[in-house]
């Protein structure tokens, strides 16, 4: 026989597509640029406005629990940051140790005209290297135009939480279409 | 049992072409068809799914004719990969963009797997079957064929509609629930399936994936292409901004990277099925490079890259963009001095140009087989007719059975 000789569907029948509008119509390549500060003072001393450096670490810090490694043990926690480093703490999830946050990363991005800020916290790793939220980029901040990403990223961010800063870079160029199979 | 014999010794010998046969649709089959998730059977008014004929072929046809000839196809096209992604020449050929040229190598040196690909074939039963293209990076009528036909074959069978012996060429779902189950631990995670927001049939594409990836025991998720997020880091994000490790993208790999996030991609970590590398092979340029190689296949048709795609077609020639998509801006000039041209977006791409094999004629259909490859292996068929010699995106989709 050419065919199989039983096939089934799981989920088609039932799936709902709940999808969000969220387009952008803007068509250049957003450009980034990051730098890392250990203070608020450093922050606007490197020229960046003062309000924005204010929010950069305020909003580092809300996110400093949810963006640090969480280690089971203070001893596995200080091995990567050191003896006084590393802080107990809890949440929904169990009790955990984590390193405090020592400075945090400001993100800018012009993306079609308008110009955002985000930002993430920092925590200095003992080899001298910041640990960042989605996994290990240097912390020496990185700069990038439409040629690409300085840093060397590979998937083992893949899962771990990361600041989104724009969405409607896909699809674009099929708007008019709506289908694309060939 | 002896005519059936002898129905196979005059398939052999005299060469029996293909029938087209009519046949009443089933009565419930709208009823059917949504209870099966298919609600792109109707396409802007028009019907698509068409099950008012069939198509009849007999085993060898299909094994001799169909099957054999897709391996064989495939083996030669996937033995070219290698050789064009170390080419600066081949790659400048191909039109591929020289900023992505080492992220398209490396997901191959990394052998991301690759799941899928359809070649669109030209048989009547009386001869060998021509290869038009490979549709190899978003192949459609996936659904239709490894599931609703299957359906339709079931369900006529019972009815006593058509002959009880009656099989079909559809391995297809098995083998993607297989392929999914194999290439399963090599998909960093979370893995998203993907397409644009407003297509219901590439959205019923991916649910049906979905759906072989689940009975896969792989846990996935639904993201519309427009909704994918680009971070600080340079890493793509779900929207609840959690990092994306594999993206099913039914999307054209050109599409993309010629999107505004197209620069990231490099950089980004994301795996994509269909893999970057798969952009040499969905390429109208590898029919050229087919044809060099194996000059005179039987299954090939001469083809060349066109090196003065403005100037007069000669006649018995078809002019094709490189990266065109459902039949879109091809030229054809048939060898009455007549020409035939589709419109299209890919007005400035480059061209190839293939000798012109027109499809057979049934009633007042013109049949494409579209044969699917399975992560490498030949899977089954479906056909899409359309009313003229180009298939489009109107083309109907008219189920297949082998007697």
């Amino acid at each position: 026989m050419k065919r199989s000789t039983t096939a089934s569907l799981l989920l088609m029948s039932v799936v709902p597509m709940l999808l969000t509008a969220c387009d952008d119509p803007s068509s250049t390549a957003p450009q980034i640029t990051s730098q890392s500060y250990p203070t608020v003072a450093a922050c606007t001393t490197a020229g960046n406005p003062q309000a924005e450096c204010q929010k950069a670490f305020a909003q580092a810090q809300a996110n400093a629990t949810a963006g640090a490694p969480h280690y089971k043990t203070r001893d596995d926690c200080i091995k990567e940051f050191g003896p006084d480093m590393c802080q107990p703490h809890s949440d929904a999830g169990g009790s955990f140790f984590m390193p405090m946050m020592t400075g945090f990363m400001l993100s800018r991005m012009l993306d079609g005209g308008s110009s955002n800020y985000s930002s993430a916290p920092l925590y200095r790793q003992r080899n001298g290297q910041d640990y960042g939220p989605r996994g290990a980029y240097a912390g020496s901040g990185f700069s990038s135009g439409s040629s690409g990403w300085t840093t060397g990223h590979s998937s083992d961010g893949a899962g771990s939480r990361a600041i989104t800063a724009s969405r409607g870079g896909f699809g674009s160029a099929s708007a008019a279409r709506g289908g694309w199979g060939g | 049992m002896a005519s059936g014999q002898l129905l196979r010794l005059v398939a052999d010998g005299a060469a029996e072409p293909v029938r087209r046969v009519a046949i009443a649709p089933r009565p419930d089959w709208k009823e059917t068809a949504h209870a099966n998730g298919f609600h792109f059977h109707t396409i802007d008014g028009a019907p698509y799914w068409d099950e008012s004929a069939y198509y009849e072929f007999s085993l060898e046809q299909i094994e001799r004719d169909i099957e054999a000839p897709t391996g064989e196809l495939h083996e030669m096209a996937m033995s070219l990969v290698s050789e064009i992604l170390t080419s600066e020449s081949l790659l400048t050929k191909l039109a591929i963009p020289r900023s992505h040229w080492d992220w398209i190598a490396e997901s191959w040196h990394a052998r991301h797997p690759h799941l899928y690909g359809r070649m669109d074939l030209a048989y009547d039963g009386t001869g060998p079957a021509k290869l038009y293209e490979l549709n190899y990076d978003t192949p459609t009528s996936l659904y239709e064929a490894a599931w609703f036909q299957w359906v339709w074959l079931e369900e006529q069978k019972k009815r006593g509609h058509v002959p009880p012996r009656a099989d079909q060429y559809n391995l297809i779902q098995e083998l993607l629930v297989e392929s999914f189950g194999t290439i399963a631990k090599r998909l960093p995670r979370p893995f998203y399936f993907s397409a644009v927001r407003d297509s219901a049939e590439d959205q019923g594409t991916i649910a049906y994936l979905r759906d072989c990836a689940t009975q896969a025991g792989i846990d996935s998720g639904l993201i519309a292409i427009e909704d994918i997020g680009l971070s600080t880091t340079g890493t793509f994000t779900d929207l609840d901004s959690i990092v994306i490790g594999t993206l099913f993208k039914l999307y054209p790999l050109e599409m993309l990277t010629e999107d505004r996030y197209g620069s990231a991609l490099p950089g980004s970590g994301l795996q994509l099925i269909e893999p970057a590398w798969k952009a040499v092979l969905s390429n109208k340029g590898i029919l050229p490079l087919l044809w060099e190689r194996a000059t005179g296949h039987p299954n090939l048709l001469p083809s060349f890259f066109d090196e003065s795609p403005t100037s007069a077609l000669p006649r018995g020639w078809v002019r094709k963009p490189l990266f065109s998509r459902e039949g879109a801006n091809v030229t054809m000039a048939l060898p009455n001095g007549e020409s035939i041209v589709s419109d299209g977006p890919y007005t400035d791409s480059p061209m190839i140009k293939q000798a012109y094999h027109p499809l057979p004629k049934f009633d007042d259909g013109y049949p494409l087989i579209g044969s699917w490859v399975i992560a490498d292996r030949p899977a089954g068929m479906g056909i899409r007719e359309d009313s003229g010699l180009i298939t489009q995106d109107t083309s109907r989709f008219i189920p297949h059975l082998i007697v």
